[in-house]
């Protein structure tokens, strides 16, 4: 399988936290889903792919090229979307796009002004009088107009109302049908990615604690739900996370076979979303 | 390069094309009442002022600033990035410079001989772009390195040399320039200047090179 972006043991320092050893693939053709919670270090590692964060070690391959010699060309055919709107927003819709479209050889003015309808987005009035959501959605539309291959999405649906955030979930499935495209999508939301997302990478205090099929992860875990009684020192050590409540406990495992041995039938054995994965993952290392 | 150029055009134009209005509309009126006799000060601050107003409103300001992770997301590198905006601000001051020379023709109604000719006028010219290519040589890599922020806390530097600017003027070392520099002309003085100028802007522009490319946005 053709890989669009390949992170080789990336890392960065910082004060107050790290990036330790990054390493994963991105498919091409696929939506990645970047998780983690808040500080993770997902926006740092998105700014490493574009260079806009200088990195302290490690490769970024995008489309076969080394994003430290040949970064110009590569941008040619990235579209990245911030969480913000960055452009200045003194200006219209229509003079943004002016001083944006030169800069790309693939711009597609009738693509530009299909997305501008499709989100009836007024062209003539500066950006900052725009909502949070129409600012993504312009954001968007400059990121799609120039046939980008590689779409890089830094918590786009951070804010958004369900409307605008489905409608959004639905234009990156559209995108990626041709199979061109690939995306990568980074969000705390994970209830979005477990909608449209093809493969899963969580990052964890600075390091990657899994990059599989997202398929695959939501077999892997599982909830465990039983009574408090039946939990002792031993048996707790099969659990990622695990939590107590008056009602009873819950928590994660990927060890199918080792709970049946501890509980058998027990325990009420659950599918574990991404954000229970999330949780209880955050959990276990606060201990 | 050129979109950049483009994108600086865009920003600064509204702001350029006002100012530049004033300046005619008010040598229409001078010229209007026949007062021809109204010194080229007023011209060489005004185009002072604009440049300024125009580089440091559209060109290191807080929006441009806030701006930097949108352009780090075209496809320009770095270098082209840095070296744009020296560029586009000596476009500007040419664009000034030359601006004013047109105004001051029409206004004082001499052609472009008596221009080059009058002293002061071309003196009075040289010594601003000079004045402002040794300014922007310190502000440029301050706007690169920390931003909008400090560029403001610099322009205190003038005002506090300004309390000085008696115990400075006194000096040894003023004494010895003022002495040496006598025995040239006012020309060669101010050429010399605007050489000085344009090697600070050069120097000024490798070190914003080396901050712009070590640093994490």
């Amino acid at each position: 399988m053709e890989n669009v972006l390949e992170i080789k043991n990336v890392s960065k320092k910082y004060a107050a936290f790290q990036l330790n050893d990054i390493s994963f693939k991105l498919p091409k053709g696929y939506i990645m889903g970047l998780i983690g919670i808040n500080g993770a270090g997902k926006s740092t590692l998105l700014k490493i792919m574009m260079d806009i964060v200088k990195k302290d070690g490690g490769d970024v391959t995008i489309f076969g090229k080394n994003t430290k010699t040949d970064m110009v060309n590569i941008k040619q055919d990235i579209g990245f979307v911030f969480d913000d709107s960055h452009f200045y927003d003194h200006l219209t819709c229509q003079q943004m796009k002016q001083i944006i479209a030169p800069f790309y050889k693939n711009w597609d003015e009738g693509i530009y002004q299909e997305y501008i309808d499709r989100f009836n987005l007024p062209v003539n009035k500066p950006i900052k009088t725009f909502s949070k959501g129409m600012k993504m959605q312009f954001n968007i539309c400059i990121a799609l107009s120039h046939h980008a291959k590689l779409i890089l999405m830094d918590e786009p649906t951070a804010g958004l109302d369900p409307i605008v955030r489905r409608e959004l979930l639905k234009l990156l499935q559209e995108v990626v049908m041709d199979e061109e495209v690939s995306v990568l999508f980074s969000t705390h939301v994970t209830t979005d990615l477990e909608k449209i997302a093809d493969y899963i990478t969580f990052i964890h205090q600075g390091q990657v604690l899994f990059c599989k099929e997202k398929d695959a992860i939501l077999e892997e875990y599982f909830l465990v739900k039983g009574d408090d009684s039946l939990l002792d020192e031993e048996n707790q050590k099969a659990f990622i996370g695990l939590e107590k409540s008056r009602v009873g406990f819950q928590g994660l495992s990927n060890n199918r076979e080792e709970i049946l041995f501890q509980f058998g039938d027990e325990v009420l054995l659950e599918q574990a979303t991404l954000e229970d994965i999330m949780y209880f993952t955050n959990q276990s290392n606060k201990k | 390069m050129l979109q950049l150029l483009n994108k600086e055009y865009h920003l600064s134009k509204k702001n350029y094309f006002l100012l530049f209005g004033l300046i005619i509309a008010f040598s229409g009126i001078f010229a209007y009442f026949h007062i021809k006799d109204i010194g080229e000060g007023i011209y060489i601050f005004s185009a002072l002022l604009a440049f300024f107003i125009v580089i440091i409103g559209n060109m290191v300001g807080q929006q441009e600033e806030d701006s930097i992770y949108f352009l780090m997301t075209l496809p320009i590198s770095r270098t082209t990035l840095v070296f744009t905006k020296y560029v586009s601000v000596l476009a500007v001051g040419v664009i000034t410079w030359c601006s004013t020379s047109v105004v001051l023709m029409v206004i004082k109604q001499v052609v472009w001989e008596e221009i080059v000719k009058n002293s002061s006028m071309m003196t009075g010219l040289i010594w601003c772009c000079s004045l402002l290519m040794i300014m922007l040589a310190f502000v440029f890599p301050v706007y690169f390195a920390w931003g909008f922020k400090y560029v403001k806390m610099l322009m205190f530097i003038p005002i506090v040399l300004l309390s000085f600017s008696s115990a400075i003027a006194h000096s040894k070392w003023i004494e010895i320039i003022y002495r040496n520099a006598a025995s040239y002309s006012v020309q060669t003085i101010l050429f010399i200047g605007l050489i000085i100028s344009f090697v600070m802007y050069a120097f000024s522009f490798f070190v914003s090179l080396l901050v712009v490319h070590k640093k994490s946005y």
